[in-house]
């Protein structure tokens, strides 16, 4: 579904996935026998990340995002659909290729005050994961790794433990120990959001320099649109637990074509009090993933519904490599989506 | 600290010797701390060397110059805490039962912890169906009360003082066991544990390396709360005659006092062991509060003390 322009595998790709948490019902649900339907975190997302690609996923809090990359990452088990790596898929991994992800496919984590360990000096976290791989590894290596997250001079911060380090090294600590091993994927879990404007944009420049330098590939998930604009190549739109829209990062800044997406990009600040737009205010708050109905999930917000939004819209290519899940941009009665049509309904705004 | 890279095995050393180290450091600074550490430290002195300063053995008995046996006798120079009514030193006595109440606290204060530990930290780290089972144990330990239980056990293994540590600690680890589990509950989701795990680190090596580090303050904490515990209840199983006799400890001592009939009259037999007991346990519980309270004021004293 999703372009991948190379024919090459991609080194990383998810397909149909899904995660639901069933929900044990109490005593009396039960023996009443009423049971929970469960909660869709995940419901049906796909995405394929090329080498040295970045892509990013945005959503509301509690969309999903963090649920997807844990999946992903293998922390929990998807229930449905599944992931590739390296065109091998991870439900048929043996103990050796897991090892092998376990070191290619490295996680960065939101809170910088946690993803350390209080008791771990920055060179015993730094040469933990290197030790669970057993490599071999030399003072270099380890000063190499510092030097590249601009932790300057290394030896400075050897032998500091996280509370004597800002949050901004934190982070650059949490990120040096993901590279330290050379991983092909890095999984960013919102790795700015709980740091100060000028360390973001400075945490923010340093991810895009090393993903450019090492080659590698980076699945960056944020709330915030302005951050991941800065260093995507495509972005994934997520709504409770599905894509939206799909499309390269100025493709969508400047013609979203999902209600959703034109909310979201409608709600970036512009630092001019005199400009005026339109704006497109979204009323409420999204429905509780416990009790979704059927159809499309944003239906109960969007300004444009229809009767149609009763089902679920199908994904289509509204722009070239655009993709969109929405009833304004085809007809019904398409079997194929019409790119025509859907271009023709997409501009009614 | 040193900036060579060492080996996995002085790495562990060398931060279990760096935590040990501040938290003693933040210890020392706290008056109620460093009072109730002088007084242990006091005893931990006495239970090694005690036998030996004493004035008379403990089970010597005394003779008057006129050949009569020393039966009950109040304070006087010579026995600075008198006798008891079979004609022995009481403050040698005293003296000599400083080290089973020290042996029975710190061994039944490690059975406390490391039981407990072990419990609760599988069932909180793994969860499912090993946490259940596990925390039913433990349930079931918690109905079990532990006087009549210990009269039971030594009917079957025989009065032996370290059955009864044992037994003792092999009850009393269960509040450590649900607490240190539900601690655990909350470390497992922190991302350093996510991150650790994500690289492919096994489960030993997590509990190991990051979760056993970070209870470490709460396992302290139980260790000092189970020396006391301990010795109140070998004190009391003592008291109702279920420990070795033979054995000079405290709880022997108010016993043999209560027998004889003496209790009121011979308060100087009476009452020091009681108050010894009481101002050991005393010790050992308010230093722990105090290490609880000392790191839980903040999360850079958690640190620094566990």
């Amino acid at each position: 579904m999703e372009v991948n322009p190379m024919n090459e595998t991609p080194v990383l790709e998810i397909r149909n996935l899904e995660k639901y948490f069933t929900r044990k019902g109490g005593f009396l649900d039960s023996l009443f026998g009423s049971s929970k339907e469960p909660i869709r975190a995940v419901d049906d997302v796909s995405l394929a990340l090329d080498q040295n690609e970045v892509q990013g996923i945005i959503g509301e809090s509690g969309c999903g995002k963090s649920t997807l990359l844990k999946t992903v990452i293998g922390l929990t088990d998807p229930t449905g659909g599944d992931i590739f790596y390296k065109g091998k898929p991870l439900s048929e991994f043996s103990k050796r290729d897991w090892k092998e992800f376990r070191k290619n496919v490295q996680i960065i984590f939101q809170n910088p005050f946690e993803s350390l360990d209080p008791k771990f000096t920055v060179r015993e976290s730094l040469i933990e994961p290197l030790k669970i791989h057993d490599i071999e590894y030399s003072e270099e290596r380890i000063h190499d790794a510092l030097d590249r997250v601009q932790l300057n001079p290394p030896q400075k911060y050897l032998d500091r433990l996280p509370k004597q380090l800002s949050g901004g090294e934190k982070q650059r600590v949490s990120i040096a120990r993901a590279i330290i091993v050379e991983p092909d994927v890095i999984l960013a879990d919102e790795p700015v959001s709980m740091l100060d404007v000028s360390t973001q944009a400075a945490i923010l420049r340093l991810l895009s320099d090393l993903t450019e330098e090492l080659g590698l590939s980076m699945l960056y998930i944020s709330h915030d649109l302005s951050t991941v604009s800065d260093i995507c190549d495509l972005i994934h739109v997520m709504y409770l637990g599905r894509v939206v829209e799909t499309a390269p990062t100025n493709q969508i800044l400047g013609q979203p074509r999902h209600p959703y997406s034109q909310a979201l990009i409608d709600a970036i600040p512009i630092p001019d009090p005199f400009s005026d737009r339109p704006r497109t205010a979204l009323d409420g708050s999204p429905p509780s993933p416990e009790e979704l109905e059927a159809g499309c999930r944003f239906k109960d917000r969007c300004p444009e519904r229809m009767p149609r939004c009763d089902t679920a819209p199908k994904k289509v290519e509204t722009d070239p490599d655009q993709f969109t899940a929405c009833h304004l941009h085809y007809e019904e009665s398409d079997s194929r989506p019409n790119t025509e049509a859907a271009l023709q309904g997409g501009n009614t705004q | 600290m040193s900036l060579e890279v060492g080996g996995i095995r002085s790495l562990k050393d060398r931060f279990l010797i760096r935590d040990v180290l501040s938290g003693l450091r933040r210890l020392m600074d706290d008056r109620p701390a460093k009072l109730a550490m002088g007084y242990l430290s006091v005893m931990l002195v006495l239970a090694v060397i005690g036998p030996h300063i004493a004035p008379y053995p403990y089970d010597k008995i005394l003779f008057s110059e006129a050949g009569q046996i020393l039966r009950a006798q109040p304070p006087s120079l010579a026995h600075p805490l008198g006798t008891t009514s079979t004609g022995q030193d009481v403050l040698s006595r005293m003296i000599y039962g400083v080290r089973p109440t020290m042996i029975t606290g710190l061994l039944g204060g490690l059975i406390i912890v490391t039981l407990g530990g072990m419990v609760g930290i599988t069932a909180g780290y793994l969860g499912g169906q090993t946490d259940n089972v596990l925390m039913r144990i433990t349930d079931f330990i918690y109905s079990i009360p532990l006087i009549p239980f210990a009269i039971v056990l030594v009917g079957v293994f025989g009065i032996d003082f370290f059955v009864t540590i044992f037994i003792i600690g092999g009850i009393l680890w269960r509040g450590s066991a649900r607490v240190l589990r539900s601690k655990v509950l909350q470390i497992k989701q922190r991302p350093y544990i996510l991150m650790t795990k994500a690289s492919g680190a096994s489960t030993p090596y997590i509990i190991l390396k990051h979760i056993v580090p970070n209870v470490g303050s709460m396992v302290i904490l139980f260790f000092a709360m189970g020396i006391g515990y301990a010795i109140i209840a070998q004190a009391g199983l003592a008291f109702v005659g279920v420990s070795n006799p033979f054995i000079p400890s405290w709880g022997v001592m108010i016993r043999n006092a209560y027998r004889s009939g003496l209790v009121a009259d011979a308060w100087w037999w009476s009452l020091p062991p009681g108050l010894l007991i009481s101002t050991t346990v005393l010790s050992a519980i308010m230093l722990g509060r105090r290490f609880e309270v000392l790191s839980g004021q903040t999360d850079d004293a958690m640190l620094e003390m566990g």
